[in-house]
């Protein structure tokens, strides 16, 4: 069986403190702990539902749950990796309740869709500040069409294979980590990941070819 | 989010990385605010970047707090809420079965889905002559080469080739051609090791290697890979061959040999409609066209597919046998270097007797068993919690019973488990696949019936789970519905228990 992963709480993860006063019912606590992961929660979210609205939905499912369930957050994990558990649910809840998998077309106006409909992936609504998905001026002219590969062969993965490469490759967790997140063994996480690169890696490359 | 994240393929990590992540809408974190539970706190929006700012803070009404739940909590009432709708159903079927019984007398004749068999309510298979094949001999050992693994095409190619080699015992060793990938089992130990990485050209982002201890002989508590030409459906097609379902159809499939010339090996052929599972959409395949070879019963092609479309596609050549298992290919060691996970799967080998002695529940084992089988394996995990189901959501268990059972190549396992005080849903519960299981409710000798569903629904191993007393029980493998039942039906308490 997995272990859960030691708590960490090293530079990427919320204070004691913070967790603390939350676990006690602090609502401004609470919001200031989701917020410190929000970032990287609405990749995994974005990654596995292809569409700004649906992820707001499922993040909403998310952090209520994980505020109803703080008082019971034993620590065993990182709250980031708690709260990943949770959104990770939520996420492939929404699915079923959606009967669905795949997004509609890409945003922006290079758009073009993709045979999947996951085109949207790799893009979606551009966060304020951050140029649009697609189309943007000052990129290379590669980035762009790389991020349309990238983004219809990541919607392309099933989703298991999907969250295996974000959590670990894009997030940055540990095999372990990221067992613990999807349920399952750090050794299905690596032939997750095996395959999930395999794909991806052969999108990059179809990106940069001129 | 450790920092340290030596795992990471950097070249795919920083290309996705580089996907833009939208920003909520503009009514997230008010909608989030006005959703969480109103107490003596406020909700206020945290300082942040620009892009990061929210509404205003919110001053939250002052009411009573709602009682906080516990993520256990949550989880008992989803599993409430799914046992309730099981329990009905099974409510339902029960009363049906009583009817039934009281309409035909004790000895009733329950004929399965399955053709050709029926099935005593006595639990004892009565297989008629037409219908189920003979179990052909097994070789010692099978050793095929795979294309189409991956099944992910591209520019740079599409598929590693893989080699599989299999021994009469359920040993395997699979191995990607390009060195890259190494996974071997060995039943005799229990041990299971996986290379995600290795040999010459191996990736520097995952040179990782997964040593898995104490992995049981069958499913649902084997927490490791297994290769792709060992995938449940073949035991679909082993189960409905085995019941005479005219869906499954004997043939001879032209694989090449070992020095690539042609061989011919006798088969079993499925060209029918599976399950989508869900979480794929409407993309994911919903057909499958699979040859199962009938001595080893690993599957020889696999062609999945939606709408004509094919989406995977695998096939065996440079098929070769052997009288002759050479246990060393069965063991693989981490190569020198590799960061090695160990993971304890919990399952030690016992004797009944001993298996009946760690349990602190009858030890049930069949009576009856499909003509042919023999008892090969019985190991039990008392420390190591093994959660199954869809998402995991069944309770962590522990003091579980792992028994197989095998004739040549086909296997079934029945595992046993302490029910506790929880909710069950299917162990063999996937996500995204929602098969038609059938209500079961089955008299046991002594015990209280075993109510549960019996699937046989491709591509997902045939089984039946259902719950008498305090017991958790599993029938899994290439068996037709009836002889699932038929073995479930026959559960005994073993002496020594």
């Amino acid at each position: 069986m997995i272990a859960a992963p030691a708590p960490v709480a090293g530079p990427g993860e919320v204070g004691d403190d913070v967790v603390a006063r939350a676990r006690a019912g602090d609502t401004a606590a609470f919001t200031e702990l989701v917020r410190h992961y929000d970032r990287r929660l609405r990749a995994l979210a974005f990654r596995l539902l292809g569409d700004p609205a649906a992820m707001d939905d499922a993040l909403q499912e998310a952090y209520v749950k994980a505020f109803r369930a703080l008082p019971g957050f034993r620590g065993d994990a990182a709250p980031g990796t708690w709260l990943y558990q949770i959104t990770y649910r939520a996420c492939l809840d929404h699915l079923r309740r959606e009967g669905r998998h795949h997004a509609g077309p890409l945003a922006g106006p290079s758009g073009g869709g993709s045979p999947s409909g996951g085109g949207a992936l790799s893009g979606g609504r551009a966060p304020a500040g951050e140029p649009a998905a697609t189309g943007a001026g000052s990129e290379p002219a590669g980035t762009a069409t790389t991020r349309v590969d990238l983004g219809r062969a990541l919607a392309a993965l099933p989703a298991d294979q999907r969250a295996a490469v974000v959590l670990v490759d894009a997030e940055g967790l540990d095999y372990g980590s990221a067992a613990a997140v999807l349920g399952v063994a750090p050794g299905t996480i690596a032939s997750r990941l095996s395959r999930a690169r395999a794909a991806l890696r052969a999108a990059l490359a179809e990106g940069e070819t001129p | 989010m450790s920092p340290d994240v030596p795992e990471r393929d950097e070249t795919v990590g920083a290309a996705l990385s580089g996907l833009p992540v939208p920003e909520h809408g503009p009514t997230f974190w008010a909608d989030l605010a006005a959703r969480l539970p109103r107490g003596e706190t406020t909700v206020s929006q945290p300082t942040g970047s620009a892009t990061d700012a929210g509404p205003a803070p919110i001053d939250a009404p002052a009411g009573p707090a709602a009682p906080p739940v516990s993520l256990d909590g949550q989880r008992t009432r989803r599993r409430a809420r799914r046992g309730g709708r099981r329990l009905r159903h099974l409510g339902a079927a029960a009363a049906a079965v009583a009817l039934v019984v009281a309409a035909t007398g004790a000895v009733a004749v329950i004929r399965g889905r399955d053709h050709g068999h029926q099935v005593s309510a006595a639990g004892r298979p009565t297989p008629t002559t037409a219908g189920r094949p003979a179990v052909p001999a097994a070789p010692a050992e099978f050793s095929a080469t795979y294309d189409g693994i991956e099944g992910q095409e591209g520019p740079a190619g599409c598929c590693r080739t893989w080699r599989l080699t299999l021994a009469g015992d359920g040993s395997f060793r699979w191995t990607s051609t390009d060195g890259t990938a190494d996974m071997a089992y060995d039943a005799t130990t229990g041990r299971h090791v996986e290379v995600v990485s290795g040999g010459a050209g191996a990736s520097k982002a995952h040179p990782n290697a997964f040593v898995t201890t104490g992995f049981p002989a069958g499913p649902p508590d084997q927490r490791a890979a297994r290769p792709d030409p060992l995938g449940p459906i073949a035991d679909f097609v082993v189960a409905l061959a085995r019941a005479g379902d005219p869906r499954v159809t004997a043939t001879t499939a032209d694989v090449g040999g070992p020095t690539g010339g042609p061989a011919r090996r006798a088969a079993w052929h499925y060209d029918g409609p599976t399950l989508q599972d869900r979480l794929g959409g409407p993309g994911a395949p919903d057909h499958a066209d699979a040859t199962v070879d009938q001595a080893s019963g690993v599957l020889l092609s696999l062609e999945r597919s939606v709408g004509g479309r094919v989406v995977t596609r695998f096939r065996a050549s440079a098929v070769s046998t052997s009288d002759r298992t050479d246990r060393s290919t069965y063991r693989l060691d981490p190569p020198a270097g590799a960061r090695t996970t160990t993971v304890a799967n919990g399952f030690v080998a016992r004797t009944l007797d001993g298996a009946a002695a760690d349990v602190p529940y009858p030890l049930l084992v069949p009576g009856q068993v499909p003509a042919g089988f023999t008892l090969r394996s019985v190991s039990v995990d008392r420390d190591v919690p093994s959660q199954t189901g869809a998402e995991g959501m069944n309770p962590p268990a522990r003091q579980i019973v792992s028994m197989t059972w095998r004739n040549q190549a086909q296997t079934f396992t029945v595992t046993l488990r302490p029910k506790g005080a929880d909710q069950w849903d299917d162990p063999f519960g996937a996500e995204g696949l929602t098969p038609d299981a059938q209500p079961v409710d089955l008299a046991l000798e002594g015990r209280p019936a075993l109510e549960g569903t019996v699937v046989v629904d491709a591509p997902i191993r045939p089984h039946l789970w259902g719950i008498t007393g305090d017991v958790v029980v599993t029938v899994s493998g290439g068996l037709g519905r009836a002889e699932l039942e038929a073995v479930a039906r026959s559960l005994r308490a073993h002496p020594a228990g």
